[in-house]
């Protein structure tokens, strides 16, 4: 069951590939697993992905009006993309063009990703007036856009011709007001 | 007759398996917020992946051995151990977001949660490992994966205005509208997508399942050198699907149904069952892929015996590493994980390691005491060393912009 391990240094007289057995073992190495230059090799490696998770897993607040701004403009950009998915759906559901499963599922992630969208930008401490304002425009867009998005995913859930034109329309509205934002901020 | 069959199966495999959820994800992703900016990456990563797919092919061809036997064998154990954690890393990383991309085109197709999907996509995958010949398994997945030329039928009944786009693909600049560091990041992250470690893994490794002699050489060059590009010529399809449909809608794709609209939108339902079915393909063929690769890793670097066709009873690490891989894949989805950050994570991730595992197969490649007359060319060479100062380039700026760029925001 266990094999022996072959030694790691290049040896000579290596034997040819025709004379080694597909999937067999070197026989020639032992593994020095617990060599000190391995363990700290591992260590350092370790150490290395540690880092780069704790790095990437770091989440600066908003500490400026500027970067508050910039906030509310990756908003609305990453909306637009929730809402304009809401619309292609529906504009399929109208045309026929898909299954329902499919249509309900992508509607239901693009709901779903509008909503983190929404929250993110909730919790948001606005660190100016100015700031309060910019808030209190947004905060209602993101609610009718996520409204629409679940509208529209209760309708093709119920296969509800009216109930899917009727949130095409909502969210055609939600992208008109989000769009005119979008020129505002940028 | 049977020579030109089994070139013709090799060929569509090779076309079929290229993509996987990270080519899926990246190049739609990209062509939605950078149109066909980016699409030089393609062809880069390609040429990259090719040049080092056929190293690795000459090397098993030639030794009949895998590629991490020889690397700890030729460099050492310490060189070997790095190699082997970054390959398994990633390559865990990589298995980990093909189940999730399996359970998300599932639940596309049945509407059922994608995380009820995951374990059964799992045990789907162990039986098929388990039960089905390596032959038969690489070339059912490999041709059902065809599927995805679909992206191509739908660029063309798109009409796009093509020099628009040719125009696009030659600008090399970011369009208005995104930054320069976004813009780089996301090169970075297809670069990756094109030149995963694990296909090279898997391809060298299938060769001595496939107990691949000098002889079948000239088959697996073939393979390489056609199927692969026309694979990257796939990946370049659903890039521009993505710019021509999504892109001026203002999509920005985060989930794979976002993916499959432009089909959708030109061929309708023949379309979408013929796009997941090909998701589906992808996939499971990659989830196959590198679950083996994972298992190919560290047996190939410890000695222990190894090969799919081998019972339990003869390689139980081999399989022991794949049952914890599988499981250890399912329990990560399981937490909840989006599978397409994890993809896009995956990616960037991979192309910070890339050089430890491409720089080992160079060595190898260059060793008389291994491949005598079939070393390296002094072309292979040149191109080698100028991909593998490429490959250090992205290794060190993928984390910094990663972190800069907040993954791509």
């Amino acid at each position: 069951m266990l094999e022996t391990f072959a030694p790691c240094a290049r040896a000579p007289g290596r034997p040819s590939a025709a004379t080694l057995p597909p999937s067999a073992a070197p026989s020639r190495a032992r593994l020095l697993i617990r060599a000190p230059g391995l363990t700290r090799a591992f260590v350092l490696a370790l150490g290395l992905v540690l880092a780069v998770l704790a790095l990437t897993g770091c989440v600066a607040p908003t500490p400026t009006a500027d970067s508050h701004r910039d906030a509310a403009e990756q908003t609305v950009v990453d909306l637009l993309s929730a809402v304009a998915t809401g619309i292609l759906v529906a504009d399929a559901h109208r045309r026929d063009l898909a299954l329902g499963p499919y249509l309900e599922t992508t509607a239901g992630d693009a709901e779903e990703a509008a909503r983190s969208i929404a929250d993110t930008f909730g919790v948001l401490q606005p660190p100016t007036p100015e700031a309060d304002l910019l808030r209190a425009r947004l905060t209602p867009l993101c609610d009718d856009a996520v409204n629409a998005l679940a509208d529209l995913r209760i309708a093709l859930n119920r296969d509800d011709a009216e109930g899917v034109a009727e949130a095409a329309r909502l969210l055609a509205h939600s992208s008109d007001a989000l769009t005119l934002l979008q020129g505002e901020l940028s | 007759m049977r020579w030109l069959t089994g070139f013709t199966l090799g060929l569509l495999t090779a076309v079929g398996g290229f993509l996987d959820i990270g080519d899926l994800v990246a190049n739609s992703v990209v062509g939605s917020r950078f149109g066909m900016t980016l699409a030089w990456v393609v062809p880069v990563g390609l040429v990259g992946l090719m040049l080092f797919t056929e190293m690795s092919a000459r090397v098993t061809a030639t030794t009949g051995r895998g590629t991490f036997d020889l690397v700890r064998e030729r460099l050492g154990p310490r060189v070997g151990l790095a190699n082997l954690l970054a390959s398994y890393l990633i390559t865990f990383l990589t298995f980990a977001a093909q189940l999730g991309g399996m359970a998300l085109a599932l639940e596309l197709a049945s509407g059922i949660h994608y995380l009820l999907w995951v374990p059964v996509a799992a045990a789907f995958v162990w039986i098929v490992l388990w039960r089905l010949s390596f032959e038969r398994m690489e070339k059912t997945y490999g041709i059902l994966g065809l599927a995805l030329v679909v992206f191509g039928v739908a660029l063309w009944m798109l009409g796009p205005d093509w020099g628009v786009l040719l125009e696009d693909a030659a600008s090399f600049a970011p369009p208005a509208q995104e930054g320069p560091a976004v813009w780089w990041y996301y090169a970075i992250a297809l670069f990756g997508a094109a030149m995963t470690p694990y296909t090279v893994l898997f391809f060298s490794s299938g060769g001595v399942e496939e107990k691949w002699g000098p002889r079948d050489l000239a088959t697996a060059k073939v393979n390489v050198f056609f199927g692969l590009p026309l694979g990257g010529l796939l990946s370049l399809c659903i890039m521009a699907c993505a710019a021509v449909v999504l892109m001026p809608a203002g999509i920005q794709v985060s989930d794979l149904g976002q993916v499959a609209l432009p089909v959708v939108s030109v061929l309708g339902k023949v379309g979408l069952i013929v796009v997941i079915l090909g998701f589906v393909a992808a996939t499971f063929g990659a989830s196959l892929e590198s679950g083996l690769s994972a298992a190919y890793a560290v047996s190939q670097y410890f000695g222990w015996r190894w090969g799919k066709a081998l019972p339990p009873e003869k390689a139980p690490y081999f399989h022991l590493v794949i049952m914890v891989s599988l499981l250890a894949g399912v329990l990560f989805m399981l937490t909840g994980l989006d599978p397409i950050t994890v993809t896009e994570y995956s990616l960037v991730f991979s192309a910070a390691a890339l050089p430890l595992t491409y720089l080992p197969i160079f060595v190898v490649a260059n060793d008389r005491g291994y491949l005598g007359d079939r070393v390296n060319s002094r072309f292979t060479n040149i191109l080698g060393s100028l991909y593998l100062v490429l490959l250090c380039a992205v290794s060190v700026a993928a984390v910094p912009l990663m972190v800069y760029t907040k993954a791509g925001q």
